[in-house]
């Protein structure tokens, strides 16, 4: 904040004075506003997000206003005087505390003068600015618990209202089973007490309704379960936070809730011991792979300091004296949520070890990346502005806390062992999130594009360090699981097609010459046809250095027609001639069916079966082949064709073929492979059950490495999930309906619709749920037999167990909902040890 | 100890107001040919499944945009833009998602990425109609192609408007040039500096003659 030269010299009485006049104090901001408000409403960016430089084509006639359609502040003309000062105090509350610096403690002061003077006039703006800087700036709480006493101290009606409001705040996410904002509002809180603004009491009562679930309930022992694990988990960051003023006012409530704490994280140590499902990598330490005891370590660590924190600036120490005076608040009880679901609590997360760290570091490094983690969860919103704030974050460290590496340096030469670097800290944060499992709080996408934000908002010195990053990872291929290598393969392709597909290429080119299943090897195939898919072939050929041709296709993605020049005999030709014709003549679907019935009833030396067969055949190979442009005209075809080809598909058998038809017509394209059977789901020419059988088709034995067919499965299973639940909610819509028909006593005709509605939609949410449970168990079975089978080579079947490991944590859910049959199948006396544990797993997993 | 003193929640508690502004957003564009209330258009925004993606390169292939576009969710459609008298993408298209939240996670994560090292712009859009694939220039492609003065080989090439300056001045030049035989060889220094220009000994090398110096 760079009003701190100005406010800075002045001694801490004479701020009163200074700012008794408001017109002062806001011309004394008005200069510095006027520059770019980083945190403000308005955005000078252009329609890409991008800063507004003087460049040509701003002028364009079809230039849109900026985002949010805010013009300039001075656009007009005439002020609205309120909604600038509203507008400035905002931006003083954003921007106190951006640096720890010499004058933060007089800015503080000068700020909460400011406020407390204009609190009555402004209350809205101060309150709602306050309440998004503690949900939106998680890294400045020090900052703002400081201030929130200040303010109380010098108005404790003021202070009051600001309490009562972050309470409800709390309450609201809590109510909504949002944790990360839970845990980022808990460490506020905690941090109260410091400032006199809550009694110990208070913060206790409070950690106490989150451990209520957990306590030792007359002796029995605390269950172990995803929803304890993460409200132990916010207590326990609370603890971080509060365990100082704890110890001071309230030693014994401190000592009997860690206690509680260390019971429930040996019991949860003592379940998981062998619980490797959600393992990133398994080369690492035990210690990585229980994040609760991991923290319960850092919490010891803290607490043999004297619950000293000295990684990041903490200015209420500054101002005791105040503090002393003030009055303290009470708060009423907060409740959790009665009906979340086991999926609806947060997964605490680990945080990977990617690159060295100094071991006597550790706490520090924890408290930083807490921070960077809590900065990327709650600025999801808004990637570049995240990128942007990630950047400041270590603004608020003490001094030697950690190194920020400059744009000269080599990202090699960062001395990684000997002192935290904060730019790695982060890239450790950003991956631990993408290789989250069993998933991470946001889609892929978000930390892929985050990524490409970082760099280009320090360009010379990110590059360097997610190479690094991602050159260690790859290096421990052969120990991460399989899923996560798939997600960084995503990652990387989405990455690098951002900056023109830069890349260190020279430094993998041996891969080339390693064993076809090799995971590098695989890794590195996969993500180069991501590439290709997000660009073309050729170009990324001329891209790649020696080395590398043996890992790109040498053709283009192209379809696999099968009646083109192949030795086809006679009238075989003759009915392809005769359909594609037809096809690309615009023939109706009866022209086309006519077709395959005239031309196959001569073959009268083949039995119906077979005719059937051949029919079918040649109408998918000639339906995709009129499709076979673009995913546009793959849509047209299927969607003209839908009658023939579902007449055609009328057994489970008919459908396989279909599917396999398919899969050799897109031999050599794995992406339409995908997108003509989604979209023949989808046209429900083919069942969901079909993929699942078409994808463990034994041919595919020693081609498990391959990711495109648990795309296919991935998609498949989604979309049968996502059509239950859509369902679920028309049924609850018609059911709200009926119900409200009903009422209405005129309307006799209509609740009588509305009731056949609800039966109807109860049939189909019927149908689903059991189509669900088919994909469920089908995948799961023959998971289970070609693991147990013997038939797969190793590397082969490790690949396999994999996907079965990453099957089961996905759909933990609907596993569950079919533990019984599944268990039968797992339990059977063949079924290998592995396969049983995994299944152990996902038990404990879910529980 | 005091007690907090009662809030009333309604105000400050469920207003919208963030500090970093949402990506997740419309921008204020609203479509003239669109049949509706801007209120209309606000509610047809706020629960639509499709997007308006523009910046693109008339190269870029609908699997391109079906691989980054689906890593927001799965997509039922996609309509590319066409110029309207070729009938040739013309750099927009239209994607339909089959959820809002699909749609919105496109604006977060997926606008403002580059494909075909393009930037690729997004915004929420209320829905397709006949008649939008194509474009509303004058020349049949985009407006924003119509005056575009920068050569943008994406794009193909000049802005219309440019375009058709540019080959006028090809014609102009192809009409009235004509290729000269000899190369003149240009005064000397020292008759040169008759009229006013520097007078010295010094030899001619000073000016740059290009070429001519080497013969």
């Amino acid at each position: 904040m760079d009003f701190s030269g100005r406010l800075g010299g002045r001694p801490r009485g004479g701020g009163r004075r200074d700012v008794d006049e408001f017109g002062r104090e806001r011309r004394l901001v008005a200069g510095r506003l006027g520059g770019r408000p980083r945190g403000g409403g308005r955005r000078d960016v252009d329609e890409f997000g991008r800063e507004r430089r003087s460049r040509p084509h701003n002028r364009k006639p079809y230039e849109r206003p900026t985002r949010g359609g805010r013009g300039g502040p001075s656009r007009g003309g005439q002020h609205d005087e309120s909604k600038d000062i509203e507008t400035r105090l905002s931006s003083l509350i954003i921007k106190v505390g951006d640096k720890n610096t010499p004058t933060l403690q007089n800015n503080l002061e000068a700020l909460s003068v400011v406020l407390e003077k204009d609190y009555v006039k402004h209350e809205t703006t101060v309150l709602r600015t306050f309440r998004q800087c503690i949900l939106e700036l998680p890294w400045k709480v020090t900052v703002y618990s400081t201030l929130a006493g200040l303010l109380n101290a010098k108005n404790n009606e003021t202070g009051s209202k600001v309490v009562a409001l972050m309470h409800g705040v709390l309450r609201e996410a809590l109510a909504k089973g949002d944790w990360a904002s839970v845990k980022v509002l808990m460490r506020f809180f905690a941090l109260l007490v410091n400032t006199n603004t809550i009694a110990a009491s208070t913060l206790v009562s409070m950690i106490g309704t989150f451990l209520q679930p957990v306590a030792d309930i007359d002796g029995a022992a605390p269950v172990v379960s995803a929803s304890n694990s993460c409200l132990v988990f916010v207590v326990m960051s609370t603890l971080l936070w509060g365990g100082r003023a704890l110890q001071d006012r309230a030693p014994e409530d401190l000592e009997r809730i860690l206690a509680v704490v260390e019971q429930y994280v040996s019991k949860h140590a003592e379940a998981n011991q062998s619980n490797n499902l959600t393992t990133v990598f398994h080369d690492a330490p035990p210690k990585g792979a229980n994040v609760l005891a991991y923290l319960l370590e850092v919490l010891r660590a803290v607490a043999e300091n004297g619950w000293r924190i000295d990684a990041i600036f903490a200015p209420y120490e500054m101002f005791a004296s105040e503090f002393a005076q003030a009055k303290q608040h009470e708060l009423p009880a907060l409740a959790l949520p009665a009906d979340l679901a086991p999926g609806a609590y947060y997964t605490p997360s680990e945080f990977l070890q990617l690159v060295p760290s100094p071991a006597e570091q550790s706490v520090r490094k924890y408290i930083l990346q807490d921070f960077i983690a809590d900065t990327i969860t709650q600025l999801e919103g808004n990637r570049k502005d995240c990128a942007k704030y990630l950047m400041q974050i270590h603004g608020l460290c003490n001094e030697d806390v950690c190194n920020v590496m400059t744009a000269m340096q080599h990202p090699d030469d960062a001395d990684l062992e000997s002192s935290l670097v904060f730019e790695y800290l982060m890239a450790e944060v950003l991956f631990s999130f993408l290789l989250q499992l069993p998933e991470g709080l946001y889609r892929e996408m978000y930390y892929t594009s985050l990524a490409v934000e970082l760099r280009k908002a320090e360009p010379q010195i990110l590059a360097g360090v997610f190479e690094a990053v991602v050159e260690n990872v790859v290096a421990r291929a052969q120990s991460i699981d399989v899923e996560c290598l798939n997600r960084l393969s995503n990652w990387l392709a989405v990455y690098i097609s951002n900056f023109g597909f830069q890349w260190d290429w020279a430094k993998w080119s041996s891969i080339g010459s390693e064993p076809e299943d090799s995971p590098k090897r695989c890794f590195l195939q996969e993500t180069l046809l991501k590439i290709i898919r997000l660009s073309y072939l050729d170009r990324i050929k001329d891209m790649l250095p020696d080395g590398y041709e043996s890992l790109v296709p040498a053709k283009a993605p192209s379809h696999n027609f099968k009646f083109t020049v192949q030795a086809m005999d006679e009238r075989t030709r003759e009915v392809s001639v005769a359909m594609g014709r037809c096809l690309k003549g615009k023939g109706t679907v009866e022209q086309a069916l006519e077709i395959l019935t005239e031309h196959y009833a001569r073959w009268t030396d083949v039995d119906d079966e077979a005719r059937q067969s051949l029919a079918r055949e040649m109408l998918v190979e000639h339906v995709l082949l009129l499709g076979s442009k673009t995913f546009s005209h793959m849509l047209n075809a299927i969607e003209k064709f839908m009658p023939a080809l579902q007449q055609f598909g009328d057994t489970p058998e008919a459908r396989l073929h279909i599917a396999k038809v398919t899969e050799d017509f897109w031999l050599k394209n794995p992406q339409f492979f995908a997108i003509t059977i989604d979209k023949l789901v989808n046209y429900r020419v083919i069942d969901p059950i079909t993929v699942v059988e078409m994808l463990f088709d034994p041919a595919h034995m020693g081609t498990w490495n391959r990711f495109y067919y648990w795309e296919i499965l991935r998609n498949t299973v989604n979309k049968v999930n996502m059509r239950v639940v859509q369902l679920q909610g028309r049924l609850e819509a018609a059911r709200a309906a009926a119900s409200a028909m009903q009422d209405d006593a005129d309307a006799a005709n209509g609740s009588e619709q509305g009731h056949e509605s609800i039966e109807q939609v109860e049939a189909t949410l019927g149908q689903m749920v059991q189509e669900q449970r088919d994909v469920v168990v089908s995948a799961a079975r023959h998971f289970v037999r070609f693991l147990a089978s013997g038939e797969l080579s190793e590397s082969d079947r490790a690949w396999l167990l994999g996907r079965f490991k990453e099957f089961l944590r996905s759909y933990r859910a609907q596993v569950m909902d079919n533990a019984e049959t599944l268990e039968s199948l797992v339990f059977a006396p063949d079924a290998s040890d592995d396969v049983r544990l995994a299944f152990d797993n996902v038990r404990a997993l879910s529980a | 100890m005091a007690s907090a003193a009662p809030f009333d929640s309604t105000s400050v508690l469920s207003d919208q107001f963030t500090i970093v502004p949402r990506l997740d957003r419309p921008s204020t564009y609203k479509d003239h040919q669109y049949n509706g209330t801007v209120e209309q258009w606000k509610t047809d925004l706020a629960k639509t499944t499709t997007l308006y993606v523009g910046n693109l390169s008339f190269y870029t292939t609908e699997e391109q945009l079906y691989e980054i576009f689906s890593k927001a969710g799965e997509i039922k459609r996609i309509i590319m833009g066409l110029a309207r008298h070729q009938k040739t993408p013309c750099g927009f298209c239209f994607v339909e998602y089959y959820t809002h939240e699909s749609a919105l996670e496109c604006m977060k994560y997926v606008n403002g990425t580059k494909l075909d090292d393009r930037i690729i712009r997004t915004d929420l859009d209320p829905g397709f109609k006949e008649g939008r694939q194509f474009g509303r220039g004058r020349s049949g492609g985009q407006v924003r192609d119509e005056y575009r003065q920068e050569y943008d080989e994406g794009r193909g090439g000049w802005g219309h408007m440019r375009a058709k300056q540019e080959e006028e001045r090809r014609r102009q030049q192809e009409e009235s040039y004509e290729a000269i035989a000899t190369i003149p060889a240009g005064a000397e220094l020292k008759i040169n500096s008759r009229i006013g220009g520097p007078v010295g000994s010094r030899n001619t090398s000073a000016v740059d003659d290009g070429d001519k110096e080497m013969q």
